[in-house]
């Protein structure tokens, strides 16, 4: 190896910035202070459903310290509808979102009234003093209910609340489960999560009116998308969009959406030509930050005596809140699941279908792991259920259908390519290093004297690098006065070209 | 309002129900202690006050009146990185770092009522203050290797 090498791989690095983080020195988003800054506060729904009838802004305008107040009306006109809608989801639908909810709120926590001041106390106080009224409408939280015709719709123009439908199919599956010796059958329910990063959700948006310089301060994974979005939604020209990203206090996925108070904010700064600065608190970070994880699946296996899986059939319900996230959208887990659930088996036959559905809960969309440990919870779930039946050894089972090393290259039968890996070999690894023989001695030997020891194995497949065919494909398409952008559109049958 | 801070004197005005956590970083503009909820259960915000490791975002500015002290910007002397300092980054001990003021202060604290502490002691101390990134297994050797380097530097 090279010297440079020999200095690097495999050796342990110190980190250049953590000196500067030990010493008190980071610099996230609510660190940051510009000259003029204000302050927001949001007045956010109490209800999961409601028409707002009318908002009573008086008392709060006249708290001392209170710069300006935005409504959804006001809104509209600074920033243009926006829907979280990928083209490579065939026929996905979903309510239009603005940054404040405009007639109806769709979940509890949704912002409705957008307060600057001079302290974000403040902001507070004035939201207290904002009165609004609300109609309440009927909640629709379970999505099986949502489904039903004759159901209460969400978003009135969209006719229901399915989202996004899709089948996968592979193999005979109608035939595998027809001829199979034994057929396993069960419903499993994820709940909800959601990331909780140290540091909550913040920014600092600020606009020069003279230059329409707009320039953002905040705490996300994706500033180059940040500033594509600003540009598109607020009517920006995007080389006057500048994002700025220094310390983020954690992520894991919260922070590469963008957020209705967040999009507020921006107009707010538009609205004032001042730096503002919103940060959440852990309330407003618990309640409206995405969400994930949310699922029904409904699973059957097919298995021969010996243990070996022939099939899997799985109707997947993906429930996800009132809107498609922006611009990612709230598909995604849903379809991860779809294409994870064989896990790294050798079943050929398979079919499954899934169904996103809106209801009046908070947003949900990719939050690290997206999909994984929904899949993995159903496959190791059945496994074990399996072995159990027919008196297999949790291990044995695995054995007996995990991917082996003669077998890769291996399609799998949703079409994934695993090109490298060694479940099989691992798994034997794992077993000799952690005893397992001894182990499962242990647990009969506590049985006999009343103790339940559990031994838990699980095995999964992780995709970390699906490319930028995960976003469909591009197409270039030519932008006034700068390079040529790319942007999203169905898949081309031939090889796009600039022009 | 007048109190000592990282030993220097230090003057705020603050309204009532200001934190001691906002009071620090608003008015004297030390933003290394992190505000991560509010209520007392992260840890993020705990800092030293009168020789005692406490949570600044329950204690009102009002109440450290004429107190003395200690932020994690208190810690290093002359660009010295303190024992705690110095095992973190050498152990990895941060990934993000918003928890990491909080968790030093605590470690802090800890260390000096238990210059021998074993990994479960450390554990319990530790308990109250939250971590996203690291798993906790990098801090805990962080506090386990300090306290030895801590205790050689005195001795």
């Amino acid at each position: 190896m090279t010297d440079r090498q020999e200095r690097y791989v495999g050796a342990p690095v110190r980190r250049k910035d953590d000196p500067r983080l030990l010493t008190g020195g980071g610099r996230y988003v609510d660190d940051q202070r510009l000259p003029r800054m204000l302050y927001i506060a949001f007045v956010r729904s109490l209800h999961a459903h409601a028409h707002v009838t009318k908002i009573a802004l008086e008392a709060a305008r006249c708290l001392p310290g209170v710069t300006a107040i935005l409504t959804g009306e006001e809104v509209r006109e600074l920033c243009k509808p926006y829907k979280g809608i990928l083209l490579h989801y065939t026929g996905m639908k979903t309510g239009a979102m603005l940054p404040l909810a405009v007639d109806r709120v769709r979940y509890v926590g949704e912002p409705v009234v957008a307060i600057a001041a001079t302290e974000r106390a403040i902001a507070e106080d004035a939201c207290d003093l904002v009165q609004v009224e609300y109609q309440p409408l009927p909640p629709l939280v379970d999505p099986e209910e949502a489904m039903r015709p004759g159901a209460p719709v969400i978003h009135a123009e969209l006719g229901d609340n399915l989202m996004f439908e899709t089948t996968l199919e592979a193999g005979e599956p109608e035939v595998t489960f027809r001829d199979a010796e034994h057929v396993y059958r069960q419903r499993f329910r994820s709940a909800r999560h959601t990331g909780v990063t140290m540091e909550p959700r913040g920014l600092i948006a600020s606009f020069e009116p003279a230059t329409r310089a707009f320039i953002l301060h905040i705490a996300t994974q994706v500033p180059h998308m940040m500033q594509a979005v600003l540009a598109d939604v607020l009517g920006l020209e995007e080389h006057r969009v500048r994002v700025i990203t220094q310390d983020v206090g954690g992520s894991f996925g919260i922070k590469i959406h963008i957020y209705q108070d967040e999009l507020a904010t921006c107009c707010m700064a538009l609205r004032l030509g001042r730096p503002v600065k919103f940060i959440a608190d852990r309330q407003e970070s618990f309640l409206t930050d995405i969400h994930a994880r949310d699922q029904i699946v409904d699973v059957q296996v097919a298995a021969t005596q010996a243990g070996i899986l022939t099939g899997i059939r799985a109707k997947i319900i993906a429930p996800v809140g009132a809107y498609s996230a922006y611009p990612r959208t709230s598909v995604v887990e849903g379809g991860q699941v779809l294409r994870l659930l064989p896990g790294p088996y050798r079943v050929r036959h398979y079919a499954a279908h899934l169904q996103v559905v809106a209801q009046t809960l908070g947003i949900t969309s990719q939050y690290r792991a997206v999909g994984h440990p929904i899949a993995a919870m159903v496959i190791e779930g059945m496994i074990e259920h399996i072995a159990r039946d027919l008196n297999l050894d949790a291990a044995e089972i695995r054995r007996r259908n995990l991917i082996r090393q003669e077998d890769l290259p291996y399609t799998t039968c949703v079409g994934n390519v695993y090109d490298s890996g060694s479940h099989f070999e691992s798994l034997t690894k794992l077993l000799e290093a952690a005893d397992y023989q001894g182990l499962r001695d242990q647990q009969r030997e506590a049985r006999k004297a009343g103790r339940y020891l559990g031994i838990g194995l699980s095995c999964f497949i992780e995709i970390t690098g699906p490319g930028p065919q995960f976003y469909g494909s591009a197409v270039p398409r030519s932008w006034p006065r700068t390079a040529p952008r790319f942007g999203l559109s169905r898949p081309a049958k031939s090889p796009p070209s600039l022009g | 309002m007048t109190f000592t801070v990282n030993g220097a004197p230090a003057e705020a005005t603050v309204e009532p129900r200001q934190s001691l956590a906002d009071c620090l970083r608003q008015e004297l503009e030390l933003t290394g202690t992190h505000v991560g909820c509010e209520q007392g259960v992260c840890g993020a915000c705990t800092v030293m006050v009168n020789g005692q490791a406490i949570r600044s975002c329950l204690l009102l500015a009002v109440q450290a009146e004429g107190a003395d002290i200690l932020t994690v910007e208190g810690l290093a002397h002359h660009g010295q990185l303190h024992p705690l300092q110095q095992a973190f980054w050498e152990h990895f001990a941060l990934q993000c770092g918003f928890c990491t003021p909080g968790f030093l202060l605590t470690a802090y604290d800890f260390l000096q009522s238990h210059p021998h502490p074993n990994r479960e002691q450390i554990r319990q101390a530790l308990a109250g203050n939250i971590c996203r990134c690291t798993g906790y297994t990098t801090i805990v050797e962080a506090v386990e290797a300090a306290a030895q380097t801590w205790r050689a530097r005195h001795d």
